[in-house]
């Protein structure tokens, strides 16, 4: 081998590691943990790596975790993607460490209205009309939902249950509804005996809500009924002295819902709605949107009136509200609201990967 | 007497002409031959009255001598004069002194001095003496070697005009002051603030050379040169101050507009351009993953193109600083991935005509990571480009990154 090829051979070599070693792609702002407004804080950060062959990788929803300790801020997280007739759950604590478990499909369903327990895990409605306390790992096992549709009932004469929610507080709200009226109690805690909240029920409340639906409309006679609502998230704020919840009407046939959003003034009067889609309760406002469109996700921050306060921006391919949780700050603990942003990065044809960050934003600052 | 001096003058002044035409040396003939003779100016010194119808005849014959046997040049006028001789006669008939006494005329130093006797003054009986006398004066004033006198300087200058005129012409060059002429053997020419340049050159020639001005297209020539003067102003087309045109980067194939503007026309260039991950043309994500969130790289510096406007290939290097902003619906702001950067390039180019030129080139960045609080610099980005941390993951040098381009001078 002579000067010339070795010569060749090196050039070659330089040629080919020049090449490999190239930025042959553009760069892509696909930040692991975007980048928020000021005053959030970020807590974790995830990596979850899931495959795509069937069901698209995203949040099918996620709640945040009860525990012993009242202020942790794990959560659970919950995928599209199938593991047998379960979905793919993930307890992620604080330090950003994720534990799988499946979830029944049916809570999956209903994360929405998903409260986190003041045991451990997490309350949710199992479509039976019953909530179940879901457990990390244990199973799970029904709240005394019986005992609270007695007291619902003791509100109004007949009642169901509309709704149920935990505060960060450990204090519970339920919703009862009946013959178009509305009553919120409260009970301290669950299962024990309800009290009514305000000075009375709202009476003929749902014709009133009924009557702001812009499409699915009725005048007594049509498909839902006059008094016809199917009620979604439900929450309240003690600072705040009101009780919210979502209003909702579907048409399967024509592939249309309508939702509204109604707070209920502790002080009674008539119901006030919005189109505004809530999310969760932060202080004495509820967080709420009107639709989400990455990157720049605007959060509405809502009063009792349910008028805007504030804006919040949350920039991600995708985000949950979680709730309120206090968090340590210089030793005293100092309420937040809790974000968890989802980045998402397609690593081939089958595979993703979905970076999950919880962010807090101090109530204070709403 | 004076009767015999009349009769015997058309004689002598007879013979003296003849004397010149026939042996008289051209002072141009010795100076062809490199020595100048010796000037002499005869004058009568004391001459008996005796000897004064004769002496005018022997001093005739004695310059007749001077002119044919020495090398020595007998002038009419004194001031023309190197020597002065003077001759006389003294004595009576049958026993004449002939005396000759010489002297130089700008000095009057004393030069041979001599007398012979003669007892007759015919040309026979006075012919020792006249012979004497020339090889005397000869001996004494030789010819001295020409130097630099005034009609010798101006009969060479005169011939070399005249050479000049017959052998060559004259190529005269009009151009811009400041213009360079490169010449043949690499002889550089600058054009003044006259704007002319000359050059003689032989006849029935070519001349060929080079014109460079800053800011101008440079110019090849190649004249022909015949018999007559010639002249040439070259056409330094200006070039042009500004460019657009349009990188292809990476393997997205992303299209970047690019703009230039070179307060040095084709050697110094400040420019920038905007690189968008919003135009490529082959995303690097799945049709079902498309990115909700672009980058918009905003890149500003200066450049140099080493060679001539000229030239088919050219090289350049360039230095740019960016700022890069996230964009995105309801989104504008500094992205966190090179906030900040400074970039390297080196751009090959290749004018493919007049104002198109494409290029190929490579580029390396340092970028400033400004990564949020609580997130690790080094992965700040799913897919992190190529490099090397630094600092902490502070800054990234980013590998280099090829890419191709063309502009258009506007």
């Amino acid at each position: 081998m002579n000067a010339a090829t070795v010569s060749k051979a090196v050039l070659l070599g330089a040629c080919a590691l020049a090449l490999t070693a190239c930025n042959l792609m553009m760069p892509s702002p696909m930040y692991t943990s975007p980048r928020q407004d000021p005053g959030f804080r970020l807590l974790s950060t995830v990596r979850l790596e899931v495959k795509e062959s069937e069901d698209r990788g995203a949040i099918r929803g996620a709640v945040l975790d009860g525990d012993s300790v009242a202020n942790t801020y794990k959560y659970n997280v919950v995928l599209n993607q199938y593991f047998g007739p379960d979905l793919a759950a993930y307890r992620v604590d604080e330090l950003g460490y994720a534990s799988f478990y499946s979830l029944q499909e049916m809570y999956a369903n209903n994360l929405d209205a998903a409260v986190a327990d003041n045991i451990g895990g997490f309350l949710c409605n199992d479509n039976a009309g019953e909530i179940d306390r879901v457990n990390f790992g244990i199973g799970t096992t029904e709240v005394q939902i019986s005992t609270m549709e007695s007291a619902a009932q003791s509100l109004l004469s007949g009642a169901k249950l509309g709704g149920v929610a935990w505060s960060a507080t450990g204090a519970f709200r339920s919703l009862a509804y009946a013959n178009g009226d509305l009553a919120v109690g409260s009970h301290n805690p669950i299962g024990g005996a309800m009290t009514q909240v305000g000075p009375g029920p709202f009476a003929g409340g749902i014709p009133a809500i009924v009557s702001t639906f812009q499409t699915l409309t009725d005048s007594g006679g049509g498909f839902w009924g006059q008094n016809y609502i199917e009620f979604g998230k439900f929450g309240f704020s003690q600072a705040g002295a009101f009780s919210w919840f979502v209003a909702r009407r579907v048409d399967n046939v024509r592939g249309i819902k309508e939702e509204r959003l109604v707070s209920l003034p502790d002080a009674g009067g008539a119901p006030i709605t919005s189109p505004h889609r809530p999310l969760g309760t932060a202080g004495a406002y509820i967080i709420a949107y009107d639709e989400k469109r990455a990157p720049a996700h605007q959060v509405l921050v809502l009063d009792g009136g349910l008028g805007t306060r504030t804006k919040l921006r949350i920039v991600g391919d995708d985000y949950v509200y979680l709730g309120e949780r206090d968090l340590m700050i210089d030793a005293m603990p100092t309420p937040h609201a809790l974000f968890l942003v989802m980045t998402r990065h397609r690593l081939d044809d089958e595979t993703a990967e979905l970076y999950l960050n919880l962010y807090a934003y101090p109530v204070s600052g709403l | 007497m004076r009767g015999a001096s009349i009769r015997v003058a058309p004689a002598v002044l007879a013979l003296a002409l003849l004397g010149s035409a026939a042996f008289g040396q051209g002072r141009e003939t010795a100076a062809v031959e490199g020595m100048a003779p010796s000037r002499v100016f005869f004058e009568a010194g004391t001459v008996v009255p005796a000897a004064a119808s004769r002496f005018p005849a022997v001093l005739e014959f004695l310059k007749l001598e001077i002119e044919a046997s020495t090398r020595l040049v007998v002038v009419y006028l004194r001031e023309d004069a190197d020597a002065i001789a003077t001759v006389g006669v003294s004595g009576a008939a049958g026993a004449w002194t002939l005396s000759l006494s010489a002297a130089r005329r700008l000095d009057g130093s004393a030069g041979p001095s001599l007398t012979g006797n003669a007892t007759e003054l015919t040309l026979a009986k006075t012919e020792a003496f006249i012979r004497k006398a020339a090889r005397a004066l000869d001996a004494a004033y030789p010819p001295v070697p020409i130097s630099v006198t005034e009609v010798v300087t101006e009969r060479v200058v005169e011939n070399k005009e005249v050479r000049t005129r017959e052998q060559g012409t004259i190529l005269t060059i009009r151009a811009p002051e400041g213009t360079r002429l490169l010449l043949e053997k690499k002889d550089i020419v600058l054009i003044d603030a006259s704007g002319v340049w000359s050059l003689a050159l032989p006849q029935n020639t070519a001349f060929s050379y080079r014109a460079e001005l800053a800011g101008r297209m440079p110019v090849e020539r190649t004249l022909a040169i015949g018999s007559d003067d010639l002249s040439d102003e070259p056409v330094l087309e200006p070039l042009t101050a500004w460019e657009a045109g349009a990188d292809i980067r990476y393997a997205n194939l992303v299209l970047v507009p690019a703009g230039a503007w070179y307060p040095v026309p084709g050697r110094w260039y400040v420019g920038g351009a905007i690189e968008s991950s919003a135009l490529a043309m082959v995303g690097s994500y799945y049709e079902d993953d498309k990115p909700s969130l672009f980058y918009l790289d905003l890149q500003a510096g200066a450049g140099y193109w080493f060679g001539t406007p000229d030239q088919r290939l050219r090289l350049a290097l360039e230095g740019l600083l960016a700022t890069r902003l996230d964009v995105g619906a309801g989104l504008l702001r500094f992205a966190d991935y090179a906030t900040v950067s400074a970039m390297a390039a080196a751009k090959l180019s290749w004018r493919v005509w007049d104002n198109l030129s494409v290029f190929i080139g490579a580029s390396s960045r340092l970028a400033w990571v400004n990564a949020p609080s609580g997130v690790d610099p080094a992965n700040l980005l799913a897919a992190m480009p190529l490099g090397l941390g630094l600092a902490d993951g502070l800054f990234r040098l980013e590998w280099p990154t090829f890419y191709a381009g063309a502009r258009y001078g506007l």
